[in-house]
């Protein structure tokens, strides 16, 4: 049951990582960013969105003023977001698990 | 006498940091390693993967892949049209090069840069960091710091990072980002900041004579033409005028960019 459970969840991870790299590649960055949070939130670790912040950086980061200067703006917000909503599932009644 | 310890399993199994924080701990290390040694090694690997990804987009979008032929005749017959009409303008300009390059030519300051033509993979409101993403890099002896020119030889913006493949070029118009113009026929000297969008603020003194209408130029011997000023706000409280101006193009309707290849023509032509 509970091996059928982690099946089950790695076929989401898997097709949410796809939905993902679409919208990287081809969509607005805005629409990445709502999906990244929502499967933030849908996954207990989505450690995945490290990944999608250092893609980004990766394929269009660039030092402008706008975000002083620094071109891995996205892995930085990445890992700060992760680790905040880290404490916040910690608290959530949801994420028994954590 | 001699007693057992009762060893404090719970306090052993319980770690102060928890596992998934250690896990991104190792991961931020190993990111900050790779950012500091190596800072264009996730560039260079994921645009290399993911740039013929992109060109399936652009020959679904420009190729005649999925357009009905009604549509390529009717859009071919427009074209012509369009190219009759600008026949007659280059001519005029045609002429006003030709003198322009004798005038430097006389006086031993010849146009230094060549152009290559590059197709735009991706373009804002896309992407977040206002960026193009050129098909063009190494490959094509494009260096940082190459100027990139909208068709009509505008400056839009410079190259910022060149890959094999792949360039990205961070537009003038980004905003935040400060460069040196002139304005207006008595070439006044100001720095302008990107508002995004292709347009442009600059500050200079209310005695400033900037009029709408002024044209706005990057100080250079090549082409270096950004804009016209479309408004100058006067604001008593303050002593300086705002002056607003645009490119005459829109950037985000851009497929094709020149990127002129500064100051090295002379040395590609000795290698």
């Amino acid at each position: 049951m509970k091996e059928k459970k982690m099946i089950n969840q790695n076929k989401y991870r898997i097709s949410t990582a796809i939905i993902m790299l679409i919208s990287i590649i081809w969509g607005y960055w805005w629409i990445s960013v709502i999906l990244a949070l929502i499967f933030l939130f849908l996954f207990p670790l989505y450690y995945e969105i490290i990944f999608w912040g250092v893609l980004y950086d990766a394929l269009y980061g660039v030092p402008l003023e706008l975000f002083y200067n620094i071109p891995y703006t996205f892995s930085i917000l990445a890992i700060f977001i992760f680790t905040i909503t880290f404490f916040i599932k910690k608290k959530l009644i949801a994420y028994e698990n954590i | 006498m001699s007693y057992v310890l009762k060893t404090n399993n719970d306090l052993r199994r319980k770690s102060l940091i928890p596992f998934p924080l250690k896990i991104l701990f190792f991961i931020a290390i190993f990111l900050a390693f790779v950012y500091l040694v190596f800072p264009r090694a996730f560039s260079i690997v994921f645009t290399t993967i993911i740039k013929p990804f992109w060109s399936i987009e652009k020959n679904i979008r420009y190729g005649n892949t999925f357009i009905p032929i009604e549509d390529v005749l009717k859009e071919n017959e427009e074209l012509k049209i369009e190219i009759e009409r600008q026949k007659a303008m280059y001519f005029q300009t045609s002429f006003l090069i030709k003198e322009n390059e004798e005038l430097k030519r006389l006086l031993n300051r010849e146009d230094l840069y060549s152009l290559t033509l590059s197709l735009i993979l991706k373009k804002p409101p896309f992407s977040a960091y206002d960026t193009f993403i050129l098909d063009i890099g190494n490959n094509k002896k494009i260096r940082k710091g190459d100027t990139v020119y909208a068709l009509g030889n505008i400056p839009i913006g410079e190259i910022v990072e060149v890959n094999m493949n792949t360039s990205k070029a961070k537009l003038y118009s980004t905003s935040g980002e400060k460069f040196d113009v002139i304005i207006g026929k008595n070439n006044i000297e100001a720095i302008a900041t990107g508002k995004g969008g292709g347009t442009f603020e600059a500050s200079l003194p209310h005695e400033t004579k900037v009029e709408i209408g002024d044209s706005v130029f990057i100080p250079s011997l090549n082409n270096s033409f950004v804009g016209t000023v479309e408004a100058v706000i006067f604001d008593p409280s303050n002593p300086f005028s705002t002056i607003l101006f645009k490119q005459p193009i829109n950037i985000y309707e851009q497929r094709w960019v020149l990127i002129g290849k500064n100051e090295r023509k002379e040395n590609d032509k000795s290698e």
